[in-house]
């Protein structure tokens, strides 16, 4: 028996896990808390059309269903939908072949900001640098080093969620982000952008 | 509801599509633990039969083979065990990576946790005798298993590099014995000399180790007996 949209809000995560396995339709409400943030996602990471990482979603969603049973609370929900985003959407580029993107505009500023809100960067990044310049060089990073910027700079997640994300250790994530950030600066120095 | 979740929620209605089973999740999790566990004592295992080796190696009868010190420390290295040994802390640290958390854990922390675990355990199984009980079933079950360690059967079946050991088939008059050696050839030994420290009570069935010196065909003067498993930890 699906229930009241208005009890909905007030249910967290692991409580709509509960009633999805209860009954199939209430799934739904699960899918609608994470739809917007993973497809948002999906296209960050892949930089694929909004129809093809509709299409990865909703592989997604349905392999998350298929593994409800398997989540449980040492991680957190969002933690492991991401990681089987992630995985979906990585195993998607590569039947594929195809190299990920940073396709929003919207993003490339977003990151831009972050970039030059950041004390290694800063400092360095002169006006003439345009977000459509960053972009590109993220785009040209090694993708382990890409992953952990977008997550980092535009899902706006914690080093311990990225470690459950990508499925390594914290001390791992922080010298993925650390090298990520100097192979970005090599690459803006590198590429003449100053 | 999104056009997306309704979508989503039809699809797996129209194709019946259902979560697995918990008990699945859970078999999958304990067969990743079982085999983790598994990897840890097979581990284990190596540790003991490393310890056996080492202990069991008479270090002093390189001067009876004619070897030099450093050639004689390269041959004892048990590099069979040592690989296992590897081979199995791999395969604890695969199954610990592929467990629900156990990608938080460095790679180091957790090779360094399954070798200590092996270690304990390897020591344990040492001193329960199991350790020599590993290597002789090895050696009799898998026909290429002498080819890989250091047989100490061959080395110690050299008479006239003064070096025997066998099996006691009859005891007789004092500080006389009868030896059958690994290879099937009876001997008649006689004790010359012994190491207190080290000798054993001779009787009937006992395997034992031999230095001295060939004085016939089947005849053999003992300067130094010891058992043959472990330098006398245990007959």
């Amino acid at each position: 028996m699906p229930i009241e949209n208005s009890n909905i809000s007030d249910m967290d995560d692991k409580e709509l896990i509960a009633i999805s396995l209860k009954e199939k339709e209430n799934y739904g409400y699960l899918i609608q808390r994470y739809e917007a943030r993973l497809l948002r996602y999906i296209i960050r990471l892949s930089g694929v059309r909004k129809e093809d990482a509709e299409d990865i979603l909703q592989e997604t969603f349905i392999k998350v269903y298929k593994n409800l049973n398997e989540y449980n609370a040492n991680l957190s929900f969002s933690a492991w939908i991401y990681r089987i985003t992630h995985n979906e959407t990585i195993s998607h580029l590569r039947r594929l072949k195809a190299r990920p993107k940073i396709a929003e505009s919207e993003d490339s500023s977003l990151l831009m900001d972050f970039v030059k809100s950041d004390p290694g960067f800063g400092a360095d990044i002169e006006n003439k640098f345009l977000a459509k310049d960053l972009a590109e060089v993220i785009d040209s990073l090694d993708d382990k080093y890409r992953d952990v910027i977008i997550l980092m700079y535009l899902e706006d997640k914690s080093y311990k969620e990225i470690s459950d994300i990508i499925k390594k250790p914290v001390g791992t994530v922080a010298t993925l982000i650390s090298r990520a950030k100097k192979q970005l600066k090599d690459k803006i120095m590198k590429n003449n952008h100053f | 509801m999104s056009l997306i979740s309704e979508k989503i929620t039809k699809d797996i209605q129209d194709q019946k599509i259902e979560p697995r089973p918990r008990w699945y999740f859970l078999f999958k999790n304990y067969g990743i633990l079982t085999l983790f566990v598994l990897s840890i004592v097979c581990g284990a295992a190596a540790v003991s039969t490393i310890l056996f080796m080492i202990v069991d190696y008479d270090r002093d009868i390189a001067r009876y083979l004619d070897r030099s010190e450093l050639k004689d420390i390269i041959l004892s290295v048990p590099y069979f065990w040592i690989i296992i040994l590897i081979i199995f802390l791999s395969a604890a640290y695969y199954n610990f990576k592929k467990s629900y958390t156990g990608y938080r854990y460095e790679l180091y922390k957790v090779f360094l946790i399954s070798f200590a675990l092996s270690v304990i355990l390897g020591v344990g199984l040492y001193y329960g005798g199991l350790d020599s009980q590993i290597d002789e079933f090895l050696s009799q079950r898998i026909p290429l298993y002498e080819n890989f360690i250091y047989n100490k059967d061959d080395v110690w079946v050299s008479p006239e590099q003064g070096l025997l050991s066998g099996r006691v088939v009859e005891v007789g008059e004092v500080d006389k014995f009868v030896l059958e050696d690994f290879n099937g050839k009876v001997w008649q030994v006689e004790e010359i000399k012994t190491d207190e420290s080290n000798f054993p009570k001779i009787r009937k069935d006992l395997e034992l180790k031999l230095i001295g010196k060939k004085t016939g065909d089947n005849t053999f003067d003992a300067e130094n007996i010891r058992p043959w498993k472990n330098n006398g930890r245990r007959n």
